[in-house]
């Protein structure tokens, strides 16, 4: 509480002595900061050590971090740790200001005056890197863009900084400097060093335009729609995954010659071919079984399932090579045993612990929309994810319901495939007497119709 | 006119029944010639009400036929799994049908 | 449990196992590949039936589709027959109505199958009145298994046949039922079921022309009596009525020549039912007189109104179709698009074996049987065979209506002999009337009777009663005729088995075929091309390919066609045969003129494929040819005779678009050589093509798209801007 008035009394000090967007306060000096922005996936994966000392007289806990709004729009994922373990890391609505979202992070212990700490935060972005040229013909390279900054946006002052760039290939071409990086070559293994900068001064932003080459599909589901049926009769938990892919690499302009993607698939050389969508791999929890691969016309018979001691991978072929700008889409779905997921945590009390996201590797997610539905008779629902989203209950009508089963609807946005890690957590009562009701239900059903039949038969209807 | 004299005496001599019926397919013969010479006076649009109507006269006439040698005695031997009752309720259950085709068809 | 109860549960028994075995043979392709709709025209069926599930009854019969045809549409609502797809989306209804969700595509493919097992226990009710119950079960074992039924009605063959062979059996059941009895009930019943049959295929002419056909035949014989008239009468006015509702008939029952004869013989009847009622109150020279004036002169009269309202137009004379069945060689010369259907060809007479099996041999019995026994009901079997038989002969189709009555004289002679032969405890004695009658007083509150309790003169004693009292005392010739056709019977099985599983099980929108190794490879090349135009094209593009894949493209890729399957316009096909046959200077116009955004060819080259439309280039040019003879003549695509594609190729052959998008940088890839003609195109041959640019080819070349090139810029004619580009 001290510490924030003392926050406080320092901020109006220094309003008036520095630039316009200080209104965190000026705890902290960074003795390194060092990024790493990797571009070799589908999305962009930013990972900042920052090396950062008290120079403010009280004990200081929090350490923010500054993005621009349009590089906050595009956050997929932010996380933030120490050698010892994560730190918690969350957004400060609070000191937004014209341009920049604050981030702050929550550091183990208060850092005492004088202290250096030593913490990572990673980051990954969708739609962060656009193609450039936009459209290109069927042989040419798949050429991406990345806006940046070279000096890391900071709202403390900086004694050394460095930038690193990984991509695939080693055809980088920095736009502002006119140069190529290293030679124009399809080699693999691309790398670009900016820095260091000495002494950098809080806020600064030196543009940074990077052309660079990636071979690889840029995978990417604007759409995806999760059902996943819990049933404890059947001792199963089915998951039914429907995927619109889009490829938003470079977009083909012209025609689509059949022969010259046969001709380039050994991919010796880059061109869009190699940058069409072949193949994803999937990973399933295992033990699976009834696993299919469908879309709206019918199965796709081109997949294959690789079962390992990792666990099991869905191999999937699209049914044509999705080159950049064309969409496709599939339903893959599978079925777990029911002890894998859900476990009882009281009497008649079950909780469920389903994974956020179980999609292929190395794609980014516009919308992934999930519906977990309960077996009949559920009740005294409880849900609870990483987001603090709350979920709507529905009802859904299936195979000989009478009441419906209840249903959760929730939608998370901008995910990555780093969120396979996540999960989804409901709770629900679940009595024998709930498990019972169906089949007394259609016994008494069917009972009836023969009781009706018998006597039906009894009576003589001829005229 | 031997031929005619003869039938109208086998009418006369009829049970109550069959002279009911009798009437009932004279008046829908009547009913039939009058709605054809209505249109080809006056022409025939919309034709399916035209034929919805005639069609409903024919229709009953063919049942009131199916009825009346079904219900006559002198027939018995023919019908034998079908007694005037079930004759009866076989004409209504056919009527009903043909009147709701002919509801349907008019419009 | 006494004999009666144990018979009737074994007859239960042996009819559900026989529903099961007919649902179980016709599954092969879903599980040899998937659930999925087959062939062509099903898939315009399951389009339909998708558009009725989610908009409604009301909104599916005013149905304007504008997505068919561009850019002329077409009246779907009035033009389809809509039994089958009400059937399907009531029992989708009903399904997810008691719990049980389908999705409408499993309905769909799964209807077949289900309406199978109806349609034994139909023949099973039929047999029964024909003779007794063993004629019925035989009767619905081969039905229920025949391979000329399975090949319309397997799991996937979504189409009219798979309701309409239920609905004939149901509809002559009633027929014969209420014949048998003279009940209007029974009538009005066969006139219901002939509305629905009306409502679910083209085909009910058939119906519509057999049973007038049947009364007559009786009145020659002599054989009136009041029940033909009461059954008749009644079926006529109810039957024709009901169906004038469906939109599709409209008013052809009193305009048409093929139902002419329905009309004729109904007022034939009223005359000779007139005429029988005069005769019973009448004395006999005056009758005699009365019939001669009055009767003849009807006749006469109604007989010149008849041909002389046909010669003025009123009454159409046969359609094209029907007509084709009369005079074979007149769709050939006159309506190519008829006679370019591979099912519409004469039947060779190997598929009467491969169809029927030993049926074959025991129709004729059967109908001797008939003949024999000749009661009004079996005049209705020689009629139907007789009428089946020529139908069969003529077109391949029409061996569906064969099956049914081959079907039931099969079970005829089988019961037949099985009443000789199968008896084991007799003494030799007589009256086996005696032991018939007793049964009769048994089963006395049944709907059903055994049919030879009808009404049949009792000094007579009938041939099927001469079977029974037959006596064959020898043991060792039972043994052996029972074994011996016990076989016959099980080869039946068999075979029928092997010919849905290997013939007729093929979805033919996959295809299967097989690796070096043995393993399947299969080739969904047709799915993966239209799947790309569904999601790679705007919603709106107008796609173009011959008729043959309309409906395929409509259901499953989702886009607007020029042509389809539904041919009723020879002018627009003609129009896109055309665009195909010309070069490219004369196509673009046409392409252009009617928005065509992509062109979707098949190419079976690479593959060997032989169903691709170079194969079919020739009725796509006799097509365009009946339309425009002075810019399209069939004689200029072959060269010396020959139909060549390689560097012979004549001209006008190589400049036309359909072979210039087949080809296109075909030399490239395996040398050129074209697996399915057999020849060889060299580099030199390659095409190059001007006003399309190639969009999208299939893994295995098998369809290949195009995309219409738009209007130049600068105002020159596409081709020579194209040419222009690619020289510098």
């Amino acid at each position: 509480m001290l510490s924030f008035v003392a926050g406080f009394a320092v901020l109006s000090a220094v309003l008036g002595a520095s630039s316009p967007e200080s209104a965190v306060p000026d705890v902290f000096r960074n003795i390194e900061l060092q990024q790493v922005i990797d571009l070799t996936a589908a999305y962009t994966r930013e990972s900042l050590k920052v090396v950062a000392m008290n120079i403010g007289e009280e004990p200081v806990r929090e350490y923010f971090l500054p993005l621009t709004y349009e590089d906050a729009s595009k956050l997929a994922a932010l996380e933030a740790e120490d050698d010892v373990g994560s730190l918690r890391i969350n957004e400060v609505d609070s000191l937004h200001d014209g341009s920049n979202a604050y981030f702050s992070v929550n550091l183990r212990q208060p850092v005492a005056p004088g202290e250096e700490i030593e913490f990572t935060v990673g980051r990954a972005f969708i739609a962060k890197t656009q193609p450039y040229p936009r459209k290109a013909e069927q042989s040419e390279q798949q050429l991406l863009v990345y806006n940046g900054s070279r000096t890391i946006l900071s709202p403390y002052k900086s004694q050394k900084q460095t930038l690193t760039i990984k991509t695939v290939t080693q055809n980088i071409y920095d736009v502002e400097k006119d140069n190529r990086q290293t030679a124009k070559s399809q080699q693999l293994g691309g790398l670009a060093t900016f820095g260091p900068f000495n002494n950098v001064k809080p806020f600064t932003r030196t543009p940074l335009t990077l052309q660079y080459e990636n071979p690889l599909p840029q995978v990417h589901f604007p759409r995806l729609d999760r059902k996943i049926w819990i049933s404890h009769w059947g001792d199963a938990i089915s998951f039914d995954e429907s995927y619109d892919l889009q490829n938003v690499g470079t977009e083909l302009k012209g025609s689509f010659s059949r022969l010259d993607y046969m001709r380039t698939s050994d991919g010796r050389a880059f061109s869009l071919n190699t940058a069409a969508v072949r193949q994803l791999m999937l990973s399933v929890p295992s033990p699976a079984r009834d696993m299919y691969y469908v879309d709206l016309v019918g199965n796709v018979s081109t997949s294959r399932v690789q079962t390992s001691a990792e666990g099991t991978r869905l191999e999937i072929h699209p049914r044509y090579p999705v080159v950049g700008g064309w969409h496709y889409n599939f339903t893959v779905g599978w079925t777990n045993p029911l002890g894998q997921f859900v476990h009882k945590v009281g009497p008649n009390r079950y909780t469920a612990a389903i994974p956020l996201l179980t999609g292929p590797e190395d794609a980014s997610y516009d919308e992934v929309s999930t519906k977990i539905i309960l077996p009949e008779g559920a009740t005294n629902i409880d849900f609870a994810d990483v987001y603090g989203n709350s979920a709507e209950v529905s009802t859904v009508y299936s195979y000989l319901d009478f009441q419906g089963r209840p249903a959760l609807d929730v939608v998370h946005r901008k995910l990555v495939t780093d969120h396979r890690a996540g999960l989804l957590l409901v709770s629900y009562d679940y009595s024998l007497l709930a498990a019972l009701r169906k089949p007394l239900i259609l016994a008494t059903a069917v009972f009836c119709v023969f009781v009706t039949a018998f006597y039906g038969s009894q009576i003589n209807w001829s005229l | 006119m031997d031929v005619f004299t003869s039938l109208v005496n086998a009418h006369k001599n009829a049970p109550p029944r069959m002279k009911l019926i009798d009437i009932f397919m004279v008046f829908l013969v009547l009913s039939g010639v009058v709605q054809f010479i209505f249109c080809l006076l006056v022409g025939n649009f919309p034709f399916n009400a035209f034929l919805g109507g005639f069609s409903a006269t024919v229709g009953q006439f063919v049942l009131l036929a199916a009825l009346r040698t079904q219900v006559n005695p002198e027939n018995k031997e023919e019908f034998r799994k079908v007694s005037p009752e079930r004759a009866f309720c076989d004409f209504v259950f056919g009527s009903l049908v043909l009147h709701f085709i002919v509801y349907h068809f008019i419009n | 449990m006494d004999v009666q109860n144990a018979q009737k549960l074994l007859r239960i028994a042996i009819l559900v196992l026989v529903a099961g075995a007919a649902v179980l043979s016709r599954l092969y392709s879903v599980v040899n590949f998937e659930s999925i709709i087959h062939e062509f025209d099903p898939w315009f069926n399951f389009r339909a039936t998708r558009y009725l599930s989610s908009h409604g009854f009301d909104s599916f019969l005013n149905w304007f589709d504008n997505r068919t045809w561009y850019p002329l549409g077409r009246v779907t609502g009035g033009t389809l027959y809509p039994g089958l797809m009400v059937t399907s989306n009531v029992v989708h209804t009903m399904l997810s109505k008691i719990g049980i969700p389908l999705d409408i595509r499993n309905v769909c493919v799964l209807f077949a199958p289900a309406f199978s097992g109806l349609t034994a226990y139909m023949a099973y009710l039929f047999g029964c009145e024909l003779k007794d119950e063993t004629a019925g079960l035989l009767a619905a074992i081969f039905l229920g298994m025949a391979p000329g039924y399975t090949s319309r009605s397997v799991a996937g063959s979504y189409d009219n046949e798979a309701i309409a062979i239920t609905l004939l059996m149901t509809t002559f059941y009633f027929w014969i039922k209420a014949l048998k009895l003279g009940s209007v009930s029974w009538a009005a019943a066969c006139a219901l079921s002939y509305f629905y049959m009306v409502s679910a295929w083209g085909g009910y002419v058939f119906i519509t022309n057999i049973i007038p056909l049947h009364v007559f035949v009786l009145l020659l014989m002599g054989r009136f009596h009041s029940r033909v008239y009461v059954a008749y009468c009644t079926w006529y006015a109810l039957g024709t009525l009901a169906s004038m509702q469906i939109p599709f008939v409209g008013f052809l029952p009193i305009r048409s020549s093929e139902h002419m004869s329905a009309l004729g013989v109904f007022g034939l009847l009223q005359l000779v039912a007139f005429a029988d009622y005069v005769r019973a109150k009448v004395l006999e020279r005056q009758f005699r007189l009365f019939v001669v004036s009055f009767v003849v002169i009807v006749v006469a009269i109604a007989f010149a109104a008849l041909l002389g309202l046909t010669w003025l137009g009123v009454i159409a004379p046969w359609t094209g179709r029907f007509y084709s069945l009369w005079d074979t060689e007149y769709a050939r010369i006159h309506i190519p698009i008829i006679a370019s259907v591979s099912e519409h060809q004469p039947t060779a007479w190997p598929s009467f074996f491969n169809d029927l099996s030993f049926l074959i041999w025991l129709f004729p019995v059967g109908i001797y049987i008939c003949i024999q026994e000749l009661r009004d009901e079996h005049v209705f079997l020689v009629v139907y065979a007789v009428l089946g038989s020529y139908f069969a002969g003529v077109m391949v189709r029409l061996m569906l209506t064969l099956t049914p009555i081959v079907c039931v004289a099969g079970g005829l002679s089988i019961s037949s002999l099985l009443d000789v032969y199968n008896q084991w405890n007799v003494p030799v004695s007589k009256a086996p009337a005696v032991e018939t009658n007793a049964k009769v007083s048994k089963k006395a509150a049944k709907a059903k009777e055994p049919a030879d309790a009808a009404p049949e003169p009792k000094e007579v004693q009938g041939f099927f009663a001469s079977f029974k009292s037959a006596n064959i005392t020898s043991s060792i010739s039972k043994v052996v005729v029972l074994v011996t056709f016990f076989g016959y019977l099980a080869m039946f099985v068999s075979h029928s088995n092997f010919v849905t599983q290997s013939s007729y099980s093929s979805p033919s929108v996959v295809l299967a075929s097989n690796m070096p190794d043995g393993s399947q490879f299969l080739i969904d090349d047709f799915r993966e091309a239209y799947y790309w135009l569904r999601m790679n094209t705007p919603e709106d593009a107008k796609v173009m390919s011959w008729w043959d894949y309309g409906y395929q493209i409509g259901g499953m890729a989702d886009r607007t066609t020029l042509v389809d399957n539904n041919t009723w316009n020879n002018t627009h096909i003609a129009t896109v045969g055309k665009a195909m046959a010309c070069d490219e200077e004369t196509a673009y116009p046409i392409l252009r003129q009617h928005d065509v955004d992509y062109i979707l060819v098949v190419f079976g080259g690479l593959l060997g494929f032989s169903g691709d439309d170079i194969n079919k280039f020739l009725w796509m040019v006799r097509i365009a040819e009946g339309i425009w003879p002075e810019e399209v003549s069939e004689g200029r695509y072959f060269a010396r005779g020959q139909y060549r594609v390689d560097s012979e190729a004549t001209e006008t052959m190589k400049n036309s678009l359909m072979y210039k998008m087949s080809y296109y940088r075909f030399p490239e890839v395996n040398n050129g050589a074209d697996r399915v003609r057999g020849q060889r195109l060299s580099p030199s041959d390659a095409p190059t093509l001007n006003i399309v640019d190639e969009a999208f080819t299939s893994q295995n070349w098998l369809v290949r798209i195009y995309k219409v090139k738009d209007l130049d810029n600068l105002g020159r004619q596409v081709p020579a801007a194209a040419a222009f580009d690619r020289a510098h």
